[in-house]
Order: C-alpha cells, then structure tokens, then sequence
C-alpha cells in the first residue's frame, strides 16, 4: 500500500443503504481520497485533491460477481448515467459505484418504484439466498442434533460440548431468521413508503450490526462452551479449521479475480468458480478430516479409561460371577460428563478372551436435577432411537420392584431405571433375574 | 386499489413515451424531456435505462436504429394508444377538476 492509496475495511455494506454509504464516499473525497476499486469488504481509495464531488451507488440487477465483463445492456446503462454527468468508478457484482462532478446532478434513480424493483432483485439472489442456505445448514444440523440426542440423550445433557453445538445451531439459526426478517421488514416498509409516494425505506446499518455482533457473541459462547473440558487438541483443531476455512475463502475469492484478469466469459467464470469451489470444498473436508485422525493418533485418547474393579459402582462379582484371570477381564470407565444440571458416567466390564464365558455388564447413570430435562431424557429413552428415519424401537414398561426403582422399561437386553433424579440405562449378555435386580438397583440407584 | 404495471404513467414514462414520437436516441431523451418541460421534470439515467427496457418488454417503442452502442427509439402504436389513454385520462380529471371547482368554490 504506497502513500498514494489506502484501503478501508468495510463492517457494514447493508445492500438498500446507499445514501449512506454515499455520505461515506464524499467525506473520503473531501479528504482527499477519491474511490477507486470496491468489494464486499474493502473500499480502495487513491488520493486526490480534496473535492466536493457526490457519489451515488447504484444497482444494475443482471450484473453479478462472476462477470468479467459488463453483462448485455450494461455499457448502454453506463452511457446514460455518463450523458448525465456520472462517472462509472467501479463496480462489485450488481452494486455499481459513480461520481459525479456537477454541483446538482440529477440522481441516478428517479423513480423510487423502480429502484425498489431492482434492489428487491438484488436481495433475492443475494441476501435472501444465501440466508435461505444457511438456514437449510442450521436446520440441517438442527436435525443432526436431535438424532444424536435420540442416541444418547444421558450423555449429551452432562456435557458443555454438546451444549455449546446447541448454542453455535441456534446462534446460525437465529441469524439467518433474522438476515431474513430484516430483509422482509425492509420490503413490506419501502413497499408501503413508495406505494405512498414516498422513498425505499433506509436499512440501518448500525441496527444490522448491532444485530449480527449479538448473534457472533452467541456463537462465541457456544463455541467456548464447547470446548470445556475438550483438551488442547481440540482447541488445535477449532483453530486450523477456522483458518483452513478462511484460507479458502480467500482462495476463491483469488481465483474469481484471476478468470476475470485472464477475461473468461461470464459463463465460464460461473462455472470455473463453482467448480472450483466444490473442489476446493471436498479437497478442504478431506484434509480436516485426516488432520483429525493424525491429531487423535498422536493425542492419547480420553476414554475409554482402564481402571480397577474397585472404581467400579458394581461389577460382575457382586453379581455372582466367577472371574478368573483367563478371562482376561477388562474394566473399563468409558465416559462421563459434568454440568451444573447434570452428571454422567458410564462402567464397562467384560472379559477380552474370546473364549470366555463371562458375560458383559454396561451401566450408565445420569443425574439429572432439572425435572423438565429428566423428563424429556426419559421419553426420549422410552420412545428408543432413530437410525435413518427408522424408529429401532422403543422401551416397554417392565415391573420396577424387582429394580427398587420408580419406574423401569426394558429395550432388548437394555434396562431403562429411575431413581428419583438418577436415570440408569444398564445392558447386560444375560436378563438378570430378580434377585439380581435388586442387587444392580441397590449398588446404581443411589438410595 | 393497487395500480397494474402501466394503468397510469408516471410523469416520467409519460415524458418519454412522448419524447419518443419522434425517433430519438437513448441518450438524448433525459436532454430532451428536459426541454419540453422547460426543466421541470428530470429523468434520471437509471430509470430511464429500466424504463426504456420495460417499455421495449410491453411493445410500447421499438429500437430503431443501432450505431455501436448508441440505439435509437421510436414510439409504436401500441404506445401511442397508451399515450392517447393517459392524456385522455388527464383531461377527464382536468375537466372533473374545472366541473366541481365551479360547483364547491369556496
């Protein structure tokens, strides 16, 4: 950058507030600064002498950013705006930059009708659309979610990872909601301005800011939160994800000025840079994902943990089970989570010799201390997961004496126990007897 | 009640449908509506562009002539008729105007 430009970081280009952006651009030139090249980011400016010259942002609809030359009627639309005294300075997409030297220049747009035609036109294959996708993505995880507490409902509630996935979806959800309103809000207004002879309505930028910096600080907090109790590594990877994701978009954004540097046609600058998006985007996933799997190869892993049968709340011999050493028996802790409104843990034991007789005992105990969340953990267990829109079934309601429970169903060679706040899933090789119910309900129910 | 697209014309489709009697190139009509309204309504180059565009659509004028990037235009019947319309439809409330004020002057 010499001394003669200067680039400008652009937070705010709200697409229907081109008076103010305007405003913005003749303070620059009366510094000194006159506009040279724009994006969706940056104002390039170079200096000049100071000048009362007037600016105007207009929008030719037909136009987008993957055009490396003016699209069919564009150059007779610069030519008008030129007889009347606009100079075409730049252009990014369908937002078109002019300066005009005349102390009283006609505007650009005459007709507020009209106008409101063309940005409603650009709204819809900018703002709408891609508002539209992201929240296709926020729902579409929305979903993932729902299916994962399906799953396993204990241990997603006793962990901030989960919490904070919840957070960062709701924050994209909320987002787009709003990108969408606002958009929504601004038509109906400047319909009903313009209808009355009045002006487009005015989006505020500052308003939209406000707006968007809430949701990002949301996204922030359930990014934090997600990553308690997460280790280093996965801090690594949130980190080289979001520069990895970064690099890409400048990747792109380098590519799109280089086919139309090499002047490509619109069509295959289009079709040059969604192909090269698709590719970049695959070769991008791929990449993350093995980086993961190097970064859990070389991190030891968490879980399971191998702990002694003492640590265990009940193990196969208080149930009667010989274990001898050739069943190389393994006891294992494979899991457990922490929250203030939940606490989670999950035993294994079973014996690793393929030969062995020894059957396997898995519990797991959660407890919930918020009534609504118990609640829904419990009918969530009751009505069983869902694997690719198949229902795997649910839980039937069995005799909870024998468990010394409030409640217990049972899901195949899973039993689902309540225990005032605990919730106990325990899956064993065998159906316990009652005898041994009750010993399993005296040793995980907490009572 | 809504007004359909060209029910009524603005002043400024109006000025250049009539501007447009005579063949006329695009970037002469702003100049040019501006001398027969002695500068009482301007057109700006955006509008005028959308417009001329529209009125193309709907079969209102037709492109005349084509010297590099400079067109020429031309009114068609069917624009004529519209204008026709319009005017008649401004004299009637004109007349109406002239009726009532006579009857309700203060």
């Amino acid at each position: 950058m010499s001394r003669d430009t200067k680039k400008e970081l652009l937070l705010y280009q709200p697409v229907g507030d081109t008076a103010a952006m305007a405003r913005h651009l003749e303070k620059r030139a009366e510094q000194g600064w006159l506009l040279e090249r724009a994006d969706n980011w940056w104002l390039r400016y170079r200096r000049a002498e100071p000048t009362g010259v007037r600016y105007a942002v207009a929008f030719f609809p037909d136009a987008t950013v993957f055009d490396a030359a003016p699209v069919e009627g564009q150059e007779t639309y610069y030519d008008y705006c030129r007889a009347a005294g606009w100079e075409y300075v730049c252009s990014y997409g369908s937002i078109q930059y002019f300066r005009n030297f005349r102390p009283a220049p006609v505007p650009i747009e005459t007709d507020e009708r009209l106008k409101l035609k063309a940005l409603r036109r650009v709204m819809l294959r900018t703002v709408v659309l891609i508002n539209v996708v992201w929240l296709l993505l926020a729902v579409s995880r929305c979903f993932n979610l729902i299916s994962s507490f399906r799953w396993s409902p204990l241990s997603m509630v006793s962990q901030y990872s989960a919490l904070g996935l919840a957070v960062l979806t709701a924050a994209f959800l909320l987002h787009s909601l709003l990108g969408l309103l606002r958009v929504g809000v601004w038509y109906l207004r400047s319909r009903w301005s313009v209808k009355r002879g009045g002006t487009c309505a005015r989006i505020r930028g500052s308003l939209q800011a406000a707006g968007d910096f809430s949701v990002l600080a949301i996204m922030l907090a359930g990014l934090g939160a997600s990553s308690v109790g997460q280790g280093w590594g996965y801090l690594v990877f949130v980190l080289v994800y979001s520069v990895g994701f970064l690099l890409l978009l400048v990747v792109l954004r380098a590519l799109l000025r280089h086919f139309k540097r090499l002047q490509f046609s619109n069509t295959a600058s289009l079709v040059g840079s969604i192909a090269a998006s698709v590719v970049l985007s695959i070769a991008f996933v791929a990449g993350m994902n093995a980086f993961d799997r190097s970064l859990e190869a070389s991190l030891p892993p968490e879980w399971p943990k191998e702990v002694s049968a003492e640590e265990l709340p009940l193990t196969l011999e208080e149930l009667g089970y010989a274990v001898t050493e050739a069943d190389r028996c393994e006891y294992l802790h494979q899991g457990s989570g922490r929250t203030p409104w939940a606490a989670f843990g999950n035993w294994y034991q079973g014996a690793e010799a393929p030969d062995s007789e020894l059957p396997f005992l898995n519990y797991q105990i959660a407890d919930i201390s918020w009534d609504w969340l118990r609640k829904l953990c419990w009918d969530t267990l009751m009505k069983g997961p869902k694997y690719r829109s198949h229902w795997l079934g649910g839980c039937t309601p069995i005799d909870p004496a024998p468990w010394g429970a409030d409640a217990a169903a049972r899901r195949n060679r899973t039993q689902v126990l309540l225990y005032g706040d605990r919730i106990v899933l325990v899956t064993t090789g065998w159906t316990p007897t009652d005898g041994e119910a009750a010993v399993i309900g005296a040793a995980l129910g907490g009572r | 009640m809504a007004r359909e697209k060209f029910q009524t014309l603005t002043e400024q489709m109006f000025y250049i449908l009539l501007c447009l009697r005579r063949e006329c190139c695009g970037v002469d009509i702003m100049e040019r509506v501006r001398e027969i309204t002695g500068g009482r309504v301007d057109i700006g180059p955006g509008t005028l562009y959308a417009l001329l565009e529209s009125f193309q659509r709907e079969g209102f004028i037709r492109e005349t002539k084509r010297e590099g990037r400079r067109r020429s235009y031309r009114i068609t019947p069917s624009g004529a008729w519209r204008l026709e319309e319009e005017v008649r439809r401004l004299e009637r409330q004109a007349a109406d105007y002239r009726n009532f004020g006579e009857e309700g002057a203060l």
